[in-house]
Parts: structure tokens; C-alpha cells; sequence
């Protein structure tokens, strides 16, 4: 059966494929997404415990947290990029005109 | 202690923002950017005494906190990023002083500072990660900053090739953590068992850390990347960005059972990287790529340090040529600010003392001759090693001093008279004098068999002169658009990923 | 760029609710799911909202260039010196306030005063990206 991990790496693998056959910049930048999305499936995923509870308040069983914050971060660093990376885009066009 | 070289540097970097914003005089920003260079070196002579040193952030227990630390290992690190940095930031004031937004560049810089400091001093895997990235976020945009033509170009190239490595990474990071449940360089040691999934994530992790650092088959956006950027940057791009990588490899080599097996391939492309950046630079015309080429051939020697499990030589040659390669892309950019242009052949350095002295002293320095700190960390790399290997890196050296001897027989050619700013004169020449001090600090002696090495280099480059290799025009370009460039490296950097993982089956 | 009188409409109708839901997971993300870079984005969306509704010229008289960098700039500062007031007490990052009861607002020491600067750091670099971009796009 399929899971949230397997899930995850394959559509990293599609965001990889993206990347090796797609000549437009931006389908380019959207595919760097797409891995992003699969990365935070797979850890997401990774953390997760069948039944577990939100790690908020003291329970039985939860999830890992740490997957999801480590996420967040990457989720971070992966907006500042794209949004450098449209930038750059923009100039290269004005640039090359 | 040891967090406040990081924060230093951050502060100051987003106070030099806000001032920017404000609009206050550029007199004032610049203050700020300077004391925010600085002010790590203050905080490093606080606790130097106690190195070796370790500490867990916000003072949780070890297995929850992140854990920095300073050690024998990355101090070396720690001090050539510092001594760099400060030489750069002097350099750049003068640089980027007519510039239009220089406090945004400035704050740039700064997080750069912080990004390379928060790397080096980190023992968990994720936080490394997260430095590096906030170092390369901003090299990116530095890059982007040039008004060279094709600088944008290579700074898009750069980020995607990057980011997708970083993200290879963190994908290698996540399965060591599924396999042992800590992301602590320390702790991962002690709980891992062998297996497959730890193989399949040291492949994956070397391979992207393989690619930011710049090696052979994953070269192909270091040249562009380190050329087109502003000279200071370029010096801190090739100098120490390039490190972080093998800082990581060193981690890693630290916490996870790598086969002998997959070593070997390391040292196999450690090699090639070696010898490709050499022939290249011997072909090339543009002096700053010039000298990214040679820093392809210089990495391939600190990756050399790490297969062969000699974790000190390979420390020491990354800050030998941290300080040597920054100096020497400092220096040039002195040239080339002076007489606007970048091809080898119409540069000179006969009109300026100082820039030629410091061009001399690191062009021997990068070949490993003795009285310089490159000696003493090439003589740690050779500890050890075989017969035969030993051999073919004097090859190598050789070939590194042929191709810095056609760099000063262009440079010395030609006459030209011209005036060099000052301050951009001096840092690249006070850091070729440290590298001569502190090679005499390891006690390095002038060695006779160097005197052999850099005859056979002049003869080898007369002879390659005779045959007209050096003087042909060898021009090989693409000539294809950004996104098809992309879609190549992106396939060998894939195929170069599946190969590396198949060598644990 | 305009959009139709019933987007805009709309558009203002919801924009100051966002803010007051970025607010609340501003202050309560050490009690339930949200924290600062959540809520930075949600106040970011509410400013985001009102440019694609009432184009960007309009939006920039209101919420300026300079403000909103100054907000930027002005909260990493704080966080940065929050991190090293923990030093006098201990390490970067202590957490040094007093402790309240589990469960009310006060129980997280310093951490909601990190979440609202996150917040309002995120908020405002999210505003400036979209500035910037459509800056350069309207000029061309």
C-alpha cells in the first residue's frame, strides 16, 4: 500500500523531471515547488503516528512535531527563493531585450 | 558564547537595513557595517582560550536543543572566514561606494557573515542547512547585483542549481532522522547501525554538498557564477562559500559508516577535479574565470583530504586556500577596476609594487611552494597517503604552477601605467603577507624540491608555449538558452546522483 | 489593474477580519496550531487582497514603501535583541519572563513577543516582495 513517504518522493521525482525537461524559467521555478510540496509530504509523513493527537497539550500518543517545524522552515527558505528567483527572472527578460 | 558570533552579525545586518530605510547619511550605515564585520572577531577573542568548546542553544537538554560548538575542526573555518571577511569588507567600502543601493548590498554582506559563521559553528545537521542556505540566498542576490552583462543569467543558474541540491539534502537529512531519530551530528553516531537507507542518504547527501562545493562533473556553475559577481563577492564566493559544503561533508563523515568502497569513488572524482580544472585553466582567457577554474581544481584537493580520512589536512588546505584564493581574487580586482578589463592579455601589473608582490607570493603560495601556508596544508594532505597517489598530486602541482606562470607572463608583458585605489590595494596585500607569516608560523623551511618543481612548471609552460596550445583561441560555448543549459546540468547532476548511489550495492 | 465594485467591496468587507485572525494566532500560537510565520502570512494576504482588488497605486498610498520596510527592519531588530537579553540571564534565547498559569496567554515567557515580531516581520517582507515584483512588472 501506498504512503505518505513513497507519495512524497514521487512527486519529488516529478518536480526532478520537471526540471531536466522544461525550457520556460518559470514552469522551471514552479517545478522547484512541486519538490518542495513532495519534501514536505515526505516529512510530514514521517512524523506521523497512527491515531496520534495535535502535540499541545499532554496526551497519549502524538505526533513527532519535529518533521512539521523543520518543514516550516524549509517552507520558509523555499518562499524567499522563489520569490528572488521570479525577481531574477525579471531582470534577465528586461536584460535581454 | 558561541551564539553571539552569530547574532552579532545578524543585528547589525538588519540595523544597517533599517538605517537604509530611514535614509540617514551613508556615512553612518557604513559605520554600522563595518562594526558589524567586526564585531565576531571581538566576541571569537572573548572565548578563545577555551577552545575546544560546546554549548546547546537556549540551554535545553542536548537531545532537544541544537548544539554549536568550536573545535580543532572549525576554527580553522571560523578564522579564515573572519580574517576574509574583514579583508573583504574593508575592500568592498571602497568598491561599492558609488553604488546606488549600497546599504541594501551592505546588509547583504552582513547576512552573508552571519550565514557562514551560523554554518561553521553548527553540530546538527538541519541548522547547517539552514545557514548555508541563508548564505546562498544571499550570494544569489549579490551575484544578481552586478550590471555585468549575463551576471542574472548566472545567477539563476546558480539558485536552481543550488536549491534543488539543498533540497536533495534535506530529503538525505530526513532519512537519517527516520533511521535514527536525532539530527545531532554527535548522537547520530552513536545510534546508527548500518544500513540501506543510511547508504542511499550518504549518496544523496555528497552528491548535493558535492555540487555546492563546485566539483567536476558538478562544476558547470562555478565558472560563470564566481566571474560575473562583483569582485569582493567573488572573493567571498570562491574564498569561503565554497567551504560550507565540505564543512558539511565533514559532518557527515563524522556521523554516518561511509564504505571503503564509496571513498574511493570520492578520491576517483576528487582526481578529476583536480586535473579538469587544471587543463581549463591553462586554456583560459577571461582572468576571473581564470581563477574559478582554479578554484574547481582546488576543491578537488580539500575533497581529496576528506576521502582519504585525513580530516586535518583537508582543514588546512580549505583555509590555506580560503585565504589565498580571496586574496587573489581581491588583488585582481584591483586590476581590473584600474584598466577595465578583463582578459588576461591586456592586464598588467608592472605599473603597481604591491600588486605585483602580492600577485607573486600567491601564485607561488596556490602551487604549494614552501615558505607559504599552502605548503604546510598540502604536506598535512600527503601524510599518509600512497606511493603512487603522492606522484601524480606533484603532477598536479606542476600543472597549478604552469598555469600561474602564463598569469604572470601575460601580467608582466605588457606596461601600463595606472592608479589603483588604495584601500583595495592593501587588504589583498596584507592578507599575502599573512599567508607568508603564518606559513613561517607552521614552521615551513625553503624547500629544494620546490625549486625542481617550479623549473619543471616554467620549462612546461615554454614548452606548451612553443607548441602553441596557449596562444590558440580556444573558444567553447553553448550556444542555447538558460532553461536548456538547466535541463543538462540537471541531468548530470541526476545521473551523477544515481551513479554515486549505486557504488554502495 | 481594477477589479468589478462586488470584489472590491468584498475585498474591504474581509481584509480587517484577516488582520484580526493574524492577530490571534500572533498571540495564541504557543496555546493552539498557528505561530508567527502563519500569521505573517494571513496579514500579508489581507494587504495582498486589497492590490489585486484595487490595483497596486492605490494600495501603495496607504501602506507605504518606507513603512512597511521600516516595520520589516524594525521587528528583526527586536527579535535579534530578544535572542541577546537571554544572555544576561543565561543563554541566547532564555526564556526569562516570568511563568504564568498552564494554559493563559502569559505562560510562554518570551515566546509570544517572538511570535508577534515573527509576524509582523513576515508580514511585512511578504508586502514588500509583492511590491517589488509588481513594481518592475508595471514598468515594463
Amino acid at each position: 500500500m501506498i504512503n505518505a513517504e513513497i507519495a512524497g518522493i514521487i512527486i519529488m521525482l516529478i518536480g526532478l523531471y520537471g526540471l531536466m525537461t522544461k525550457k520556460d524559467l518559470i514552469k522551471q521555478v514552479l517545478a522547484i515547488n512541486v519538490i518542495s510540496t513532495g519534501l514536505v509530504l515526505f516529512f510530514v509523513g514521517m512524523g506521523y503516528v497512527e491515531g496520534g493527537e495535535v502535540p499541545i497539550m499532554p496526551q497519549q500518543t502524538v505526533v513527532d512535531p519535529l518533521p512539521a517545524t523543520l518543514m516550516l522552515t524549509t517552507l520558509v527558505v523555499d518562499v524567499a527563493i522563489t520569490s528572488l528567483a521570479l525577481a531574477i527572472i525579471l531582470r534577465m527578460r528586461r536584460d535581454e531585450r | 558564547m558561541i551564539p553571539l558570533l552569530v547574532a552579532c552579525p545578524l543585528l547589525f545586518a538588519f540595523l544597517v537595513s533599517l538605517f537604509d530605510v530611514l535614509g540617514v547619511r551613508a556615512k553612518i550605515t557604513r559605520f554600522l557595517f563595518l562594526t558589524g564585520a567586526i564585531s565576531p572577531w571581538i566576541v571569537f577573542f572573548g572565548i578563545r582560550e577555551k577552545v575546544p568548546l560546546d554549548e546547546i542553544v537556549g540551554g535545553y537538554a542536548k537531545t532537544a536543543g541544537i548544539q554549536v560548538s568550536l573545535d580543532y575542526i572549525n576554527v580553522y573555518f571560523m578564522l579564515a572566514e573572519l580574517i576574509l571577511f574583514f579583508a573583504v569588507s574593508i575592500y568592498s567600502i571602497e568598491y561599492f561606494s558609488k553604488h546606488r543601493k549600497n546599504g541594501k548590498i551592505y546588509s547583504l554582506l552582513l547576512l552573508m557573515h552571519t550565514g557562514l559563521l551560523g554554518a561553521f559553528i553548527s553540530r546538527d545537521l538541519f541548522n547547517y542547512y539552514i545557514y548555508m542556505e541563508i548564505a546562498s540566498v544571499s550570494a544569489f542576490a549579490l551575484i544578481a547585483i552586478s550590471e555585468e552583462k549575463g551576471a542574472k543569467r548566472a545567477a539563476y543558474k546558480y539558485l536552481i542549481l543550488s536549491l534543488t541540491a539543498s533540497y536533495l539534502f534535506v530529503f538525505a537529512v530526513g532519512m537519517i532522522y527516520l533511521k535514527t531519530g536525532y539530527l545531532n551530528a554527535e548522537l547520530i553516531r552513536g545510534s546508527i547501525l548500518p544500513s540501506r537507507e543510511i547508504d542511499v542518504a550518504a549518496g544523496i547527501a555528497f552528491s548535493a554538498l558535492l555540487l555546492k562545493a563546485g566539483v567536476f562533473p558538478l562544476h558547470s556553475w562555478l565558472p560563470d557564477a564566481h566571474s560575473k559577481a562583483p569582485d569582493p563577492v567573488s572573493a567571498l564566493l570562491s574564498g569561503i562559500v565554497v567551504k560550507v559544503p565540505v564543512y558539511g561533508m565533514l559532518l557527515l563523515y563524522l556521523s554516518l559508516p561511509l564504505t571503503k568502497r564509496f571513498l574511493t569513488v570520492l578520491m576517483v572524482v576528487a582526481f578529476a577535479s583536480i586535473f579538469f580544472g587544471i587543463v581549463l585553466m591553462i586554456v583560459e582567457r577571461n582572468i576571473k574565470k581564470f581563477l574559478a577554474y582554479s578554484t574547481v581544481s582546488q576543491m578537488g584537493y580539500v575533497v581529496l583530504g576528506v576521502s582519504t580520512s585525513n580530516i586535518l589536512g583537508s582543514v588546512y588546505y580549505a583555509f590555506a586556500h580560503a585565504l589565498i584564493k580571496g586574496a587573489l581574487f581581491l588583488s585582481v580586482g584591483a586590476l581590473i577596476r584600474a584598466q577595465r578589463s578583463k582578459e588576461i592579455r591586456n592586464l598588467s601589473y608592472r605599473g603597481d609594487a604591491i600588486l605585483m608582490l602580492s600577485i607573486l607570493i600567491l601564485s607561488l603560495a596556490i602551487g604549494g611552494v614552501s615558505p607559504f601556508v599552502g605548503a604546510y596544508g598540502k604536506s598535512l594532505l600527503f601524510e599518509g597517503m600512497k606511493k603512487p597517489l603522492e606522484y601524480i598530486l606533484y603532477i598536479a602541482g606542476i600543472g597549478t604552477l604552469v598555469a600561474f606562470t602564463r598569469l604572470n607572463y601575460y601580467l608582466l608583458k605588457s606596461r601600463e601605467n595606472f592608479n589603483a585605489y588604495s584601500l583595495q590595494r592593501m587588504p589583498p596585500f596584507l592578507l599575502s603577507l599573512l599567508v607568508l607569516a603564518l606559513g613561517v608560523y607552521y614552521g615551513q623551511r625553503i624547500d629544494y624540491m620546490d625549486f625542481v618543481l617550479i623549473v619543471s612548471a616554467v620549462i612546461g609552460f615554454v614548452l606548451l608555449r612553443r607548441s602553441g596550445i596557449i596562444e590558440k583561441d580556444i573558444r567553447y560555448r553553448f550556444s542555447k538558452t538558460v532553461g536548456e543549459e538547466i535541463n543538462i546540468f540537471m541531468t548530470v547532476f541526476l545521473l551523477f546522483t544515481l551513479f554515486l548511489l549505486l557504488q554502495n550495492f | 489593474m481594477k477589479m468589478s465594485t462586488v470584489v472590491r467591496t468584498t475585498t474591504k468587507l474581509i481584509s480587517p477580519f484577516l488582520v484580526t485572525y493574524a492577530v490571534y494566532l500572533m498571540v495564541y500560537g504557543h496555546l493552539s496550531p498557528g505561530g508567527g510565520f502563519q500569521a505573517g502570512v494571513v496579514l500579508a494576504v489581507s494587504v495582498i487582497l486589497l492590490i489585486t482588488s484595487h490595483g497596486y497605486k492605490k494600495v501603495r498610498k496607504r501602506f507605504k514603501f518606507k513603512e512597511v520596510g521600516m516595520i520589516e527592519n524594525i521587528s528583526a531588530v527586536f527579535l535579534v535583541s530578544l535572542g541577546l537579553i537571554g544572555f544576561m540571564f543565561g543563554s541566547f534565547f532564555y526564556n526569562f519572563l516570568t511563568k504564568g498559569k498552564f494554559g493563559s496567554v502569559i505562560s510562554g515567557g518570551i515566546i509570544p513577543l517572538f511570535n508577534v515580531s515573527i509576524g509582523l516581520k513576515v508580514g511585512a517582507a511578504f508586502t514588500f516582495v509583492f511590491y517589488i515584483l509588481l513594481r518592475w512588472v508595471e514598468s515594463d
